[in-house]
């Protein structure tokens, strides 16, 4: 009987090892790219927070014109889907400006664990970012971090909800947005000239 | 001959300048420990200088810090190594790891150096080893996700916040049993006690708060909330235990509390996600590792600002108290 009881308990203390491997932790990922124009000229395209009209993957933007601390944009995607955020820094001196997600339109439900799961359009949580334009004398340097967690707050998370898809679908949006901005410059650029870089 | 003997002393004299330079250099305390979660390594930090004296290696994702000022280590929590690692305070090296459970986090070690004190976020309870020969004690169970923990300056209790309980649990030292557990605002991740062991403070993620919970009577506790800003993570008091400084991570800020009034004083502006906080021996600096950034802002906790940053590594999150003294 006792050795029976060992055995449970030592299966029990395995599968909970295996199941608790994968909580979600922070990432951050850092993309960059040079661009040959004045510093001065790349931030003038995109210094004004309510408007994304360089980046592609965004439709249009409501705002309400203003680039200070507290302000909301409201961003409605190519592809369908809302995203509002809002601005938690801006340093003009810097080249450089801070934003927050605070609510995203669902993309899909899906059914997982039992239980009906609603999938963001941008399948992140707790996303925050910033970017600033580097003066490098005749180039620019466009940085633009990302942190944020998976969607999937709990363990075992689907695979829609999981890091890879948020790594994925993250990357996608900031390159598709450094490549764009960065044509208006050069059109010979291309997605290859993006440095990407994710920790976790 | 004059001139020899007089070349000669000054080499001796160049000599011990160098050499007394370089123990002042290596030695001089206190030492801040802050563990680089996505650099895998420590930085180990001269308060006098306020520059890096050296990235120790540490694989697993290090978090968590605690000092061992009796015995001369220092205990790194790594989630990702299922552990934690014992590096040695004087020669800045690390000596072994030690493997515990899953969601090994929050680290704590007691005032006379005998246990350390391991939080497990998924199993739902503390791991206590003795440091003499790195054996496991007891593992006391407590509420769901324990996170950050701190010991009274008499060495009788161990709190723990629990972070997904909404709760507090007071671990009796003596027995090794909680004792109480005590409702806090909404998950509180960071806690500490003032030196009297009368005020416990926790900072609460979601509610964005720090309870403040008046301990003095075990039997009728008082929580009063005060509001922070974005995401609190971490507290740490100074100034004879006047003020509490409080991290906001999604904000980027200090808060500063005045613990008599209750109220926020002040918002000092830091680096990005600020997360651990520890306030320097000489109860006036206090030190906040801004994990998005990985630097280390250096603040007056008189004066109230910032005066200076550090550069450490990527990912500087310092969970714990990380000061030799």
């Amino acid at each position: 009987m006792k050795k029976i009881t060992i055995f449970v308990s030592a299966l029990v203390f395995f599968f909970t090892a295996a199941v608790n491997a994968h909580g979600p932790v922070r990432a951050k990922q850092i993309l960059s790219i040079t661009i040959k124009a004045p510093a001065d000229q790349v931030w003038e395209v995109i210094k004004n927070f309510d408007d994304m009209s360089w980046h592609p993957d965004i439709k249009s933007v409501e705002g309400d014109g203003t680039n200070k601390k507290g302000a909301v944009r409201v961003l409605t995607l190519a592809g369908g889907g809302k995203i509002t955020e809002e601005l938690k820094a801006y340093k003009e001196d810097k080249k450089s400006y801070k934003y927050k997600i605070t609510d995203m339109s669902t993309a899909k439900t899906i059914q997982h664990s039992g239980q009906s799961e609603d999938v963001p359009v941008l399948p992140v949580n707790n996303y925050q970012a910033t970017i600033t334009v580097k003066d490098k004398g005749d180039e620019a340097e466009v940085t633009w971090v990302a942190t944020y967690y998976r969607a999937y707050l709990n363990n075992n998370p689907p695979p829609e909800m999981d890091e890879d898809a948020a790594d994925e679908a993250v990357k996608t949006v900031l390159t598709n947005g450094l490549v764009s901005l960065a044509k208006k410059f050069d059109p010979s650029v291309s997605e290859s000239d993006v440095k990407v870089k994710i920790k976790r | 001959m004059a001139h020899l003997i007089d070349l000669r002393l000054k080499k001796i004299a160049v000599v011990l300048a160098a050499a007394i330079f370089f123990q002042v250099d290596l030695l001089a305390e206190p030492l801040a420990f802050i563990t680089n979660q996505l650099d895998n390594n420590v930085s180990v930090i001269n308060t006098s200088t306020r520059k890096v004296l050296k990235n120790i290696p540490v694989e697993g994702k290090p978090v968590g810090v605690a000092v061992n000022n009796l015995k001369h280590q220092v205990y790194i929590s790594t989630p990702d190594g299922a552990g934690f690692a014992v590096l040695d305070s004087k020669k800045l090296v690390p000596l072994t790891t030690v493997k515990t459970s899953n969601g090994a986090l929050g680290i704590a070690v007691d005032r006379t150096g005998e246990r350390v004190f391991v939080a497990d976020w998924y199993e739902n309870q503390i791991a206590i080893f003795g440091t003499e020969n790195l054996q496991l004690i007891k593992t006391i169970v407590v509420g769901k996700s324990p996170s950050g923990m701190v010991v009274s300056h008499d060495n009788q209790w161990l709190y723990v916040a629990n972070r997904v309980s909404d709760s507090v649990s007071l671990i009796n030292l003596d027995n090794l049993k909680v004792r109480r557990t005590i409702d806090v605002g909404t998950h509180p991740f960071g806690i500490t006690v003032n030196s009297a062991g009368t005020k416990l403070y926790t900072a609460n993620v979601e509610s964005d708060d720090v309870s403040v919970v008046d301990i003095s009577d075990l039997r009728q506790p008082q929580t009063v909330s005060i509001p922070v800003k974005s995401r609190p993570y971490a507290v740490s008091l100074a100034q004879n235990d006047t003020r509490l400084f409080v991290t906001n991570q999604d904000d980027g800020t200090v808060s500063v509390i005045d613990t008599l009034s209750l109220k926020e004083i002040a918002v000092i502006e830091v680096g990005e996600k600020p997360e651990g906080i520890s306030t320097h021996p000489d109860d006036r600096q206090i030190y906040v590792a801004n994990w998005f950034d990985g630097t280390v802002s250096v603040i007056d906790g008189k004066e109230l600002k910032v005066i200076a940053t550090i550069p450490v590594a990527d990912g500087s999150r310092g969970f714990g108290e990380f000061f030799t003294h």
